[in-house]
């Protein structure tokens, strides 16, 4: 029965997130609220099971971000604050960090937020990876 | 080397005897077939060779003299009683060989060279259903070496079940680290990290909630020849258990990236990855191309999409780095499986993916009730009771056997005690027909004690009426009438509680009633840990641990190889299938006696040695002593391409290279062959007649192909 759950995790992580504030404010606002759907049908409407038409699966709320070479702490912290960014853990030491979106926003309009930044060199979905039994 | 340096004479008395008994045997005889029949599959001896033991070392000579004649490759003793490993000629069987050196009174003993091989042909009951081990000729690699200890092998994975009792012994453990002590011993930023990590709990116990991670680990090292279960491609290795996939086999790159930094910096040198997706992941590729500075492979599964590679890549396999190596899956009959990825260009080897057996944890229903014959245990208040029909029986258990529901009911059937103790990944299947109306609801709930607190579980019923899936994350409400339906609650919170309640809780409100709920075959079910239990599953995942093991075993034979020379050992070695031509870059399933066995190590040390205005001479190491010679090629430094110089006989380690100009500089290389197979190259030295210089050093080692290949 294991294979039901195997296939509705995926597209349980699909789930969307409350509506990211305006690009043009991207003060922190601290509202973790997440919107979950309770009728599994809605989030099936966003996957597909080619999962291409409806782009990439990756984990909602989160962010990969590196930052360039010999990075302060403290300029890491101030970008993570503006950003509306908590820190989750170093991915791999010393500047890759992987990050929580705090204020609801997308994960696409926040990597867009983020270009702005010349400290990161680059920032990228928290992509699902899956396991290769048949 | 003439036969006064190696033939003393024998005694008159010993030679009529030694030459009655060639008389005797003509030498014909040996030209034809055994009469014994086919070889069995699983042959005791290795072919082609027999151990004789004589009784005196003069007639070990008499015979090495003569080795043509009596078809005889090479003879070598082993140790100093006179025993001699003999190599025949090809059309000798060896019961023939058996025979006629049987007849000479001064053998002591011969016999086939069936100890050793019988050493390593495992004892594990269920190696004959491990149909992928034989076909890539990996008991052949095993006569080579069956030690896999000096190469640890992370897997990051589901985790694995690593007290398994045909995994427990290759788990690796992290000497630095103190178990249990919550100091971070080593300071490697993890606290007991003694058996890996979990990278999803961020704990030192990677214990396998799914059971993809413990069958991996078992292809490539469960426990070899210790008379259980299966044997994996190691017999004894570390695996590195690395836990980045959850219950239900997904992962995040994040995790994946910081389980790919922990073998990096704690040892690893081959990193198993059977998994794949199609997103590319910039930080990804830079953790393997960290692996690739480190000097580690990464052995990745191609995909399950039957899909080409070339086109829609899949990663981490379809990195473009020179450490990955990407695996598709075969099946028994050496063809491409069904579901495998492919691509000319990303894909590199095959191996054995279908139908797999390895070590996989017990899975095991720890409560199961069908109200057929009772409801022993459980807590039913009224209305609560059993009603007819059931799912495919006569009873199932409803809110409302009368009819409709009562309006304002708070009523729940509640399971007696189970055990989840060593458990991973629990869940409750149960089926479920009928109606509760808006406001009216099934709650699934949970607790550790009979008395609670009750906690409700998210339910997925499935709705066959309008297809997939629905998830309830406060009770289950509306219509599934006239079908019975399969729903599912993961429980994975109570994994390793040694008390457990279940309940069915219905609610109603005060407005509107309905038939209700008729529930039936309810079950429990979870994985066990430290069981002796083993599945059969297919995958590329599967394939990947057959060429991760592989590896290792290359690895821990030859330690002083580079990563790179670890991949060509593997890619040159395959055995070409047609069914991989043009799908797979090297058209071929890997093959491990082929990188194992037949390779001979490279000649090191090579340099020259001194120089005059007519000769340049080199020197160097003989590391294969079943070397056929070496070859020496020679370039002017100034460019052009190597040419052959000089074909030298075993055994040689200077040539005096007199064919050069004064003054003139020259590049030379080396390598050692056999009969069916050549080393690497050496590194090129340089050296000009009448004033020397020198470098040079060892090499890899690959099959023919490697030049083929590299070009």
């Amino acid at each position: 029965m294991k294979w039901l759950i195997r296939i509705m995790v995926p597209i349980a992580l699909f789930f969307m997130f409350s509506g990211c504030a305006s690009q043009e404010q991207p003060e922190a606002k601290e509202t973790s609220e997440v919107r979950s759907i309770h009728a599994a049908g809605a989030g099936e409407n966003r996957i597909t099971s080619d999962g291409a038409t409806t782009g990439r699966p990756y984990v909602p709320g989160q962010i990969l971000v590196r930052f360039r070479n010999g990075i302060e702490a403290k300029e890491v912290e101030r970008i993570r604050s503006e950003a509306g960014l908590q820190i989750l853990k170093v991915a791999s030491a010393p500047d890759l960090y992987l990050m929580k979106i705090t204020d609801g926003c997308e994960v696409e309009d926040m990597l867009v937020r983020l270009k702005k930044y010349p400290e990161i060199v680059y920032a990228e979905p928290n992509y699902v990876r899956t396991l290769k039994e048949n | 080397m003439g036969p006064s340096q190696r033939y003393r004479p024998i005694p008159a008395a010993l030679l009529v005897l030694f030459l009655a008994v060639a008389l005797v045997l003509p030498l014909g005889t040996f030209g034809q077939e055994s009469k014994a029949g086919p070889a069995p599959q699983n042959k005791p001896f290795a072919p082609g060779e027999l151990l004789v033991k004589f009784k005196t070392a003069t007639r070990a000579q008499a015979y090495e003299f003569d080795r043509e004649r009596f078809k005889i490759k090479a003879l070598k003793r082993l140790g100093e009683r006179g025993v001699h490993r003999i190599k025949l000629a090809q059309e000798m069987s060896v019961e023939e060989a058996q025979n006629f050196f049987r007849q000479d009174p001064e053998v002591e003993y011969a016999e086939p060279n069936y100890y050793r091989y019988l050493a390593r042909t495992p004892d594990d009951p269920s190696y004959p259903s491990q149909w992928g081990l034989p076909i890539i000729s990996a008991p052949a690699a095993w006569d080579h070496s069956i030690n896999c200890t000096a190469t640890v092998v992370a897997v990051i994975d589901s985790g694995a079940d690593y007290e398994h009792p045909d995994l427990a012994a290759n788990i690796w453990t992290h000497p630095a680290e103190i178990a249990g002590d919550g100091i971070d011993n080593d300071g490697n930023g993890y606290i007991d990290d003694t058996l890996g990590w979990d990278f999803i709990f961020d704990n030192g116990m990677p214990i396998d909630a799914d059971g993809h991670g413990t069958h991996v680990a078992g292809i490539i090292a469960a426990v070899g020849n210790n008379s259980r279960g299966v044997t994996g491609v190691c017999w004894n290795a570390g695996i590195m258990v690395l836990r980045a996939f959850d219950a239900v086999g997904i992962g995040t790159v994040a995790d994946v990236i910081e389980a790919m930094q922990y073998a990096r910096l704690n040892g690893a040198k081959i990193i198993n990855a059977s998994y794949a997706d199609p997103s590319f992941s910039q930080a990804e590729q830079d953790a393997v191309n960290a692996l690739n500075s480190a000097g580690i492979l990464l052995i990745a599964a191609a995909g399950n999409e039957s899909v080409d590679n070339d086109q829609r890549p899949s990663y981490p396999a379809s990195y473009d780095l020179p450490n990955i190596i990407a695996v598709t899956a075969t099946n028994q009959s050496d063809h491409l499986a069904g579901f495998s990825n492919y691509g000319l260009q990303t894909v590199h080897v095959a191996a054995p993916g279908i139908d797999v057996l390895s070590t996989y944890p017990s899975e095991v229903d720890v409560l199961s009730e069908n109200f057929e014959t009772g409801t022993a245990g459980w807590t039913l208040p009224a209305p609560i009771n059993r009603t007819r029909p059931g799912y495919n029986s006569a009873w199932s258990l409803t809110d409302s056997p009368g009819g409709n529901y009562a309006n304002n009911l708070d009523v729940s059937a509640v399971s007696p005690a189970f055990d989840l103790s060593a458990r991973r990944s629990t869940v409750l299947d149960f089926f479920l027909e009928g109606r509760m109306l808006a406001g009216d609801r099934l709650l699934v709930e949970t607790a550790e004690n009979a008395g609670g607190p009750w906690t409700s579980q998210k339910v997925w019923v499935q709705n066959s009426v309008a297809g997939g899936w629905q998830s309830f994350d406060s009770g289950v409400s509306g219509d599934f009438t006239g079908a019975w339906q399969a729903a599912e609650v993961k429980l994975d919170h109570l994994d390793g509680k040694s008390l457990g309640y279940l309940r069915f809780r219905f609610q109603t409100d005060a407005s509107g009633t309905a038939d209700g709920y008729n529930l039936d075959d309810v079950v429990i079910s979870a994985l066990g840990t430290g069981q002796d239990t083993y599945d059969f599953i297919s995958g590329t995942s599967m394939a990947t641990p057959h060429v991760s093991g592989l590896a290792a075993l290359i690895w821990s034979t030859n330690p002083g190889l580079t990563a790179p020379q670890v991949k060509d050992r593997i890619l040159d070695c395959v055995d070409r299938l047609p069914d991989l031509s043009g799908k797979v870059f090297t058209a071929g399933r890997v093959n491990a006696n082929s990188s194992l066995q037949n390779i001979p190590a490279p000649p090191s040390r090579f340099a020259v040695t001194g120089d005059s205005d007519s000769q340049i001479i080199l020197g160097w190491d003989d590391n294969y002593s079943d070397a056929v010679g070496f070859r020496i090629e020679r370039r002017e430094a100034a460019g052009g391409a190597f040419a052959e110089i000089a074909l030298l006989a075993p055994g040689t380690s200077v040539y005096h290279d007199t064919g050069v100009q004064t003054s003139k500089t020259y590049s030379y290389r080396a390598r050692a062959f056999t009969s069916d197979n050549a080393s690497a190259y050496t590194s090129e030295i340089s050296a000009t007649a009448a004033s020397s210089s020198s470098g040079g050093g060892g090499g890899g080692g690959g099959c023919f192909l490697t030049s083929l290949l590299a070009d």
